[in-house]
Order: C-alpha cells, then structure tokens, then sequence
C-alpha cells in the first residue's frame, strides 16, 4: 500500500500534472497528423527529460503516448486518413458514420473508448502486470506464427460481401509486405539491385496513400465547379442509452486490446482489428459494420488504447519493451540509473506506482481534453474542400517524407494512392492489405524461427498456445464460410 | 466563418513568422557553422543509437554552437543512411552516424557502402558482445556450453539478425572455440532476449547494456564478454581473454561526413563534437544507460573503421553467412 | 454474377504478378541453415494463393463499385497524380516551402480556384505553417532550400 501512497506523492504535484497535460497535447498533434508517430515524438522529447524527475519525465512521454494513439482516430473519422497504423481500423465505421451525418457522435465515441480502454488497460496492468507478463514470454516464435495465422482470418470475416477481393487484397499485402531484406537470411528480396527497395517497403507511406491520399484523388474527381456539399456534422452528445448500449464491445475490446499489446512485436495496430473483428462476430445486426456501426469506432479506439498499457506490461516488469514506445520509456528509466524489472517495483515504487496512478490521470486528462476539443476539430469540415484536399495531399507528402528523410517514401506512397484509387473503384477492400502487410513478416518470421528451433519437425503445432490458436483459426474460417454462404443466398 | 478561421490563422502565421525571423536573426556569414546540421542515424527513433545520438546532439547544439536536427533514415541493416551520409553534400552540415555495420554490409552483400566512402570524424563508443544464459540454464561458464556443443547438444543462440554484428560476434566465438551453435535470427535485441526468458532457445549474444536489465533482475546469466576488459555494468563476468578464447567484437559508433568534405571542417566538428563528448551531461547519460566511452579523433577512426573492414572481410568469408 | 472487363483485366494482372514472383524467386538463395524453409518458400506459397484467387475471381466475378471517372474528372484525377509526382520530385532540390507553395498553386487550380489573392495567400501561408510546425516546433527534419534558410 505504501507504494501506492509514495506513487500519488509524486504524481499529484502540478509540474507533473502539468506535463501530463501537455504531454497529452502534443500527443494529439502528432497522432492527429498522418506520418508523425508517438515514437517520434517521444524520441525527440526523451533528451528534455532527463533534466527532470524520473516521474515527471514519464509523466510528459506517457501523455504523448495515449494522446497520439487517441488522435489517430480524428482524421480517420473526418477525412478517412488514419493519422496512426493504429487508427486504420478506426476508418472502417468512423468513416462511414461521418459521411452520414454522424460526424461528431463518432468523434465522441472515439475520445470515450479511447479514454476508457486506456483506464482498463492500466488497470490490468496495475494488477496484473507479473503475472501477464510471464504469459506474454510463453510466447515464442511457434505462438506468434499461429497468432498471426489466426488474425489473417480477420481478412475472411472482414470481406464477407466481396470474399474474392478481399482475399486478393490481403494476399497482395502479404507480397508487399515480402519486399527487401528477408527476415531470417537478410537476403534482399524483390530488390532488383536498389538499396531502397532492399530497405522494404514502409508501412507508413502506404498507409497514408491507401487511405487518405487514395480519398483525396477521389474527392478531386467529384469536385464541381460553384456548390460545396457539407455533410452534417451531427449531434456530440452521448446518451446514457448510448453509452451503455457501448459498454460490452469497449470492456471487452479493451481487454483483447490489452493482451495484444502486452506481447513484445504485436501492438495497437493488431490489436484493433482484433478486437473489431471480435465484436462483429458476437455482435447481433453484424451486417452493420463497414456502414457506421458506433460499435467498430469503439471496439477499435477501445483496443489500441489499451494496448499502450499492455505494452508497458513486460517493459516494467521484464525490461523486454512490448513496442517501440516503450522502448523508449526504458531509456527514460535507466537514464536515472534505475533499472525496468522486478526490483523496480521495490526499489522505486514512487516510480512505478506514479507510472499507474499518472498513466490513468493521462486518459482522465484525454476524455477532458478530447471531449472539449472535439468543436475544435470538426472545424476540420468546413474549410472548404478545394483548401482541404490539396493541405491534406501536402501533409500526406510531409507525412511519408518525414518517416525517414528519404524521397523514395513520398513515390511509395503515391503508388499506394493509385493503388488504393482502382481498388476503390474495383470494390476491393482496403483494409484487408493493411492486415497482410503487418501479419506477414509476423508470420514468415515466426514459422521460419520456429522450424529452425526445433530442428525442421512440426511438433511444436502440438503444444498447447499454438494448438489452441490453430483450432480458433479453423472456427473462425469455418465460421466466415457459413456466413458467406449464408449471405450470398439471402441476396442471390 | 470557413474563411474567417482562414484569415485568422493567416495572421497568426505572419505574426509567428516575423516572430521567428526577429529571434533567429540573419545567419552569420562563413563562418563554419553558420547553419543548422543535419545528423543522419541509420536506425530507427528509440534506439540505443538513435538515443546515444539524439544526446549527443543536444549537448552539441551549445558546444557548435548551432541547430542539430536528427533523422532517421533506416533500412537495410543501416545501408541506406550510411549511403545518405556518404553522399550527402560535403559542406559539414550533413554529418552522419556511422555504426560496426558500415564494416560489414558490404561483405554480407547487403550493399555496396564502405567505410571507403566517408570521412571520420570522431568515435564515441564501444560495446562488447556479450554471451548470456537463461538463470536456470544447466550452463555456470562458458567452458560449460562448449563442452555441450562439443558433445553434439544443440546450442541454440538468438541474435539481433543474420550478419548482425551480435550474430558475427557468437560465430566468431564459436569458431575459436572450435564449436558449432544453430542461430536464430530476430527482430532486434530484445525479442532474442525474451525467447531466452521463455526457454525457446538456450543462449543469446548482445550489447552488454541490452542485457543488463535482466541480469540484474537474476533472469539471465552473462557467461563471458567479448572485450579486452570486463564492463562496469557486468562486474562479475569474465573477458574472452580471461577465459582462454582469443576473441574480441562488439558494435562501434561515430561520426563521419562524406569524402570531400574540406579538412577544416572536419576539424571544426571534431573538436565540437569531442567537447559534446567530454560533457558531464552525455558521460553521465552513456554511463547510466550501460554505453561503453571509447574516444578515436578523426584520424585514428578513420583507421579503425578500415582494420574493421578487413577484418570483417575475412571472418564473413570464413563462416560463410552472406546472403547471396 | 459474371466477371466484368474489369474483373478480367485485374485477373491478368493477378496472375502475371504471381508468375513473375515465382520466376524471381528461383534466383534467391538456398537456406542458410538445414531446417530453414528458405527466402524462397513463403513468396512462392503466397504467389500460388494470389492466382488462385485471381482465377476465382474470373469464375465468380465480383461488384464493381464506382465506374472509372472520364473527360474533366479523369483529368482531374490524373492531374492530382502528376503534380504529386513532380513535387515528390523537386523537393529536396527546391526546398519544403517553394516546393510547397508550386504544389499547392498547381493543386488549387485543378480544384477550380480561380481567385488569384487565395491562390498566392493559401499556398505562403500552409507552406510557412506547416514547415514552422514541422521543422521547428517538432524538429522534423525536412527539406532546406533557399527559403527556409532566408527565413528560418
């Protein structure tokens, strides 16, 4: 108890509250602009704080962390350009739900389920985190392959209506994905000779091209001449009704959002399909989705907040980081030589504790903060759209040159937005390429290792993670069938 | 009101943009440095490099006397940085951070970048491999896992990639140890280390500093370190020296700007950097994150990083792990 | 449903990428270690997969969405497309900020802007903002050309 006591000592003192607020600001800058990351930011902060208190440094970093992964969510919503990798399942109700009129209650729900996953994730992790963590390093490279196979099904569920497309989709990410130096030998696939195609291809700037810059060459083949259309904006407000008809999908999205994001390599990106995939296979009227349903803005914000929490799991306790994040985070503990780990817990507990208690005043900060500036960024909707697609067509190329200084990104996604364009017009979707491109080298990767571990047999499948996981993925692809078949009947 | 916002916003530019030109004030004239450098990390934001670098910056910007802006340009096992830097502009203003890599890709058939193709300015780091063990391994030394290896049992050692310095630096071990070890390349450091916490594999060989955490946390057990002296930070392990193998490696890091750039200039930038260097403020840093000091003016890096190179060449060859 | 022109049209290209993968892969190396599957494996199962699908598609067909666009829109469209390349091209060389302020003068004439105080004040003032916020307030690093050093 006394470490909870000394954690609250140092948290609520208002240089550290402060920093959290103005972590949480800059967070939802960067977040909210395609191509900057948390990573980045808090890279690029991580020096200023070490002049600070071990707390209060982390307090600042943790309010980037939540905010960026929130702030993926407003131009995924407002102008379908996932701001975040996280974001990109947030585009598929978000985005809907706007061109309805329903802007600002899909605005609302994000910043809700944002600051709610995140609150359940930390409590997790303020209960849970040794025990979880030694659940997450169960995880090998046989459990991570089988993890992987388990969530491109995601892909069959995710294009019930255009099963043929989707699947083509995701293969083709899956191909992209395969582009440079190979996971296990280093050999430069695919790279005819280029060191920048050797390098691979960034997810990143096909993200951004994909989606919004895809988006904005659509909006510049409808534009006409005089009349500008503004679609409604809709009511922010959140009934009780509402909010409660939301509560399973956020608990349980939050709680997948969490697991996923407590295993080193697997993130908020994962962990939002994941959690959207889950809820629309338990939710009843599941024909909604892809149409607006509230409830994929909230299973997906939900996850990928959770998943902040999930990923400092093993980062405090084992000092292994979940993502690049916390990678960070790590050098802002050990800067103070202290070190991540079980002796952190008792030797500084003002440190870890003020992590829980200031990691859930960050998501309390964020619904305050994202409640009141939502106003604030519908505004985003009534420039007008001959100023708005051509600022966001140079924030995309900003976005994907910023990544890595490097020109070569800016082609890549430009080749993703034509890409993204005849998909679009051919009916293809989307996001099931996002899915290939960030499970596929999760997969190769994972089987290869796992075949070089044991030796070149398949026993490893016997064991109990991946069996379990293998008979998920043969439910769930049974299951996708049957309502394919179910569906191409009734409209046949 | 789309257009009031419009205009708003256009006078708040301005405002901030007079602003920024009445506190910047004009640029000095040739004096070097008179603009803001650009330094180029090969590797990802986050990283032990990019953290070393991002400090080094900024206790650099006071001691140049100038802006140091850094950016990531990865890939390719840092190729596409190391090529960045090397034909950069070579005015001084991109300056580059090189690592062990820049002696190795070349051999792996990664790409064709060498150390031939830039100009040193100053090392500021070394970091031994270290070879560690699960606490609950059967093996207390490192005599231990060779007398295993050499019985036929599998040793199974999870390294930061194929042809990754950590990867060369257990085959180099094994190889004067006489022993064959099956390596599991992954993503980065610590993904081998957990799947040595979980007792997927038996062994794995990184920086001193990247497995520091867990051996404090008495979850891994460091068997050797492959440095001429033990490391502050792993007091208790014994040196290859020690234990009887002639076998040194580890990972380096520098600066270097591309070829031509004038030797005036270069020497402006080592002597900045240097003071950066000798700061209170990046020693303590590189001491408490576990990063080993070793100091090369421009001259002696400029040498070393070609003993590397040949050295690389060789064992590369030998162990037979290029890509093609 | 039948296949369309545009269901044909995708099917040939489908499978002519997973052809030519699978030839580029005969070329990549052999494993490094015995029990490694290889650089080759996972490529060619994933090529195999790609014209399975492909030629599913051809059987079944699928929906077309949107028709492609035509006259203005089309030139609209492919308008957007070169201009992003050009600017991908002459950044580095030009700078963020005049580069910037081409592309945004190109863009806002494609999207019909005729007005010629908007089409100088909105591309100056999104150039400086963008690179203020960028450059200077996240240290982003971007492209220096002769106006950021002038002005910042």
């Amino acid at each position: 108890m006394s470490g909870w006591a000394a954690g609250f000592e140092a948290v609520l003192d208002p240089q550290a509250l402060f920093l959290i607020l103005a972590g949480v600001l800059v967070g939802i800058l960067v977040g909210a602009l395609p191509g900057l990351s948390a990573t980045m930011a808090v890279a690029v902060l991580l020096p200023f704080t070490f002049a600070l208190e071990p707390v209060d440094g982390m307090m600042l970093l943790l309010g980037i962390y939540g905010g960026a992964l929130y702030a993926g969510s407003i131009p995924a919503i407002l102008i379908r350009a996932p701001g975040t990798p996280s974001a990109a399942a947030t585009v598929l109700d978000g985005h809907p739900m706007s061109q309805r009129g329903r802007a600002g209650e899909a605005l609302s729900i994000s910043v809700v389920a944002s600051a709610v996953g995140g609150m359940v994730g930390v409590v997790f992790l303020a209960l849970f985190a040794p025990r979880v963590a030694e659940f997450a390093l169960r995880f090998g490279p046989a459990e991570y392959f089988m993890l992987s196979i388990f969530a491109l099904t995601i892909i069959a569920s995710l294009s019930e209506s255009a099963m043929v497309k989707g699947l083509i989709s995701g293969t083709l990410g899956l191909l992209i994905a395969m582009i440079g130096l190979d996971p296990i030998q280093a050999f430069p696939r695919f790279a005819f000779g280029s060191v920048e195609l050797s390098a691979g291809i960034q997810f990143i700037p096909i993200l951004i091209g994909l989606f919004g810059v895809a988006e904005a060459l659509r909006q510049f083949e409808r534009l006409r001449g005089g009349v500008e259309e503004r679609p409604a904006l809709g009511s922010f407000r959140l009934g009780f009704d509402r909010l409660k008809r939301l509560a399973p999908t956020t608990a349980g999205s939050s709680v997948l959002g969490f697991l996923v994001g407590v295993l080193p390599g697997t993130g908020g990106d994962i962990g939002s399909f994941v959690a959207y995939n889950e809820t629309k296979r338990f939710a009843r009227g599941e024909k909604n989705f892809g149409r607006g349903d509230p409830r994929g803005v909230a299973a997906a914000e939900s996850a990928n907040n959770a998943s902040t929490a999930g990923a400092l799991t093993p980062t405090l306790t084992l000092g292994i980081p979940g993502d690049s994040v916390s990678a960070i985070l790590i050098g802002a503990i050990t800067v103070h030589g202290l070190r991540p780990g079980p002796q952190l817990f008792t030797g500084s507990p003002e440190l870890v504790y003020g992590i829980f208690i200031g990691f859930f005043l960050v998501y309390t900060c964020l619904l305050v903060v994202g409640l009141l500036g939502i106003r604030l960024w519908v505004q985003l909707m009534r420039v007008p759209t001959r100023f708005l697609w051509p600022t966001v067509l140079v924030l995309s190329v900003v976005g994907s040159y910023a990544l890595r200084s490097n020109p070569f990104d800016v082609l890549v996604m430009l080749l993703a937005a034509v890409l993204g364009y005849f998909m679009m017009k051919g009916g293809y979707p989307l996001a099931p390429l996002v899915i290939g491109v960030i499970l596929g080298p999760i997969a190769e990767s994972g089987f290869r290792r796992a075949m070089i571990i044991s030796g070149g047999s398949f026993e490893w499948l016997l064991t109990p993670i991946p069996l379990t996981l293998l008979i998920l993925t043969l439910a769930s692809i049974a299951l996708a069938a049957l309502r394919a078949r179910s569906g191409s009947a009734s409209s046949a | 009101m789309g257009w009031r916002l419009l205009r708003v916003s256009g006078l708040a530019v301005a405002v901030v943009t007079l602003l920024g030109v009445v506190a910047c004030g004009p640029a000095g004239e040739d004096e070097f440095p008179s603009e803001q450098i650009e330094i180029i990390v090969p590797w990802a934001a986050g990283g032990g490099t990019d953290q070393t670098a991002r400090q080094l910056a900024a206790v650099a910007e006071e001691t140049c006397g100038t802006g140091i802006i850094v950016s990531n340009q990865t890939g390719s096992t840092g190729a596409v940085g190391f090529q960045a830097a090397a034909t950069a502009r070579p005015d001084g203003y991109t300056v580059g951070l090189a690592t062990v890599e820049i002696a190795m890709i070349n051999h792996l058939g990664v790409a064709p970048v060498t150390p031939e193709d830039v100009r040193g300015v100053m090392q500021y780091n070394f970091d031994p491999a270290a070879f560690s063990v699960g606490s609950d391994s059967p093996y207390e030394s490192i005599e231990d896992v060779i007398a295993a290896a050499e019985d036929g049992e599998d040793i199974r050692v999870g390294t930061s990639g194929t042809g990754s310095i950590w990867h060369v630096a257990a085959a180099g071990l094994a190889r004067e140890a006489g022993v064959e070890f099956t390596y599991v390349p992954f993503d980065g450091a610590a993904p081998a280390i957990a799947a040595v916490l979980g007792g997927q594999i038996e062994a794995t060989s990184a920086s001193g500093a990247e497995v520091a955490p867990q051996v404090e946390a008495g979850e891994l057990r460091p068997l050797v370190v492959m440095g001429e002296e033990r490391l502050d930070i792993l007091p208790d392990t014994p040196t290859t020296q020690e234990v009887g193998i002639d076998w040194e490696s580890g990972a380096w890091r520098g600066l270097v700007v591309p070829n031509d750039t004038p030797d005036d200039v270069v020497q402006t930038l080592n002597e900045c950097f240097r003071e950066a260097y000798e700061s209170e403020q990046f020693q303590d840093f590189m001491e408490t994150q576990g990063f080993g000091m070793v100091y090369r003016d421009a001259g002696e890096f400029e040498s070393y990083m070609d003993e590397e190179f040949e050295r690389f060449g060789e064992l590369i060859r030998e162990l037979d792990i290029r890509a093609e | 449903m039948r296949a369309g022109v545009g269901d044909i049209v995708a099917a040939a290209l489908l499978v002519a990428v997973a052809v030519a993968v699978v030839l580029l892969t005969l070329d990549f190396p052999p494993p490094g270690q015995p029990d490694d599957p290889g650089a080759a494996t996972f490529p060619r199962m994933v090529a195999g997969a790609l014209a399975v699908f492909a030629l599913l598609l051809l059987v079944q067909g699928g929906r077309s969405e949107e028709s492609l666009p035509r006259g203005r829109a089309l030139l609209r469209v492919v308008g957007v497309v070169v201009l992003l390349a050009i600017y991908a091209a002459v950044l580095e060389a030009l700078g963020f900020m005049l580069a910037t302020m081409l592309f945004l003068v190109g863009a806002l004439l494609l999207a019909g802007m005729r007005r010629p105080l908007m089409l100088a004040l909105m591309p100056v003032g999104v150039s400086l903002t963008l690179f203020y916020v960028f450059s200077v307030l996240l240290r982003v690093s971007l492209p220096r050309g002769v106006l950021e050093r002038f002005i910042f």
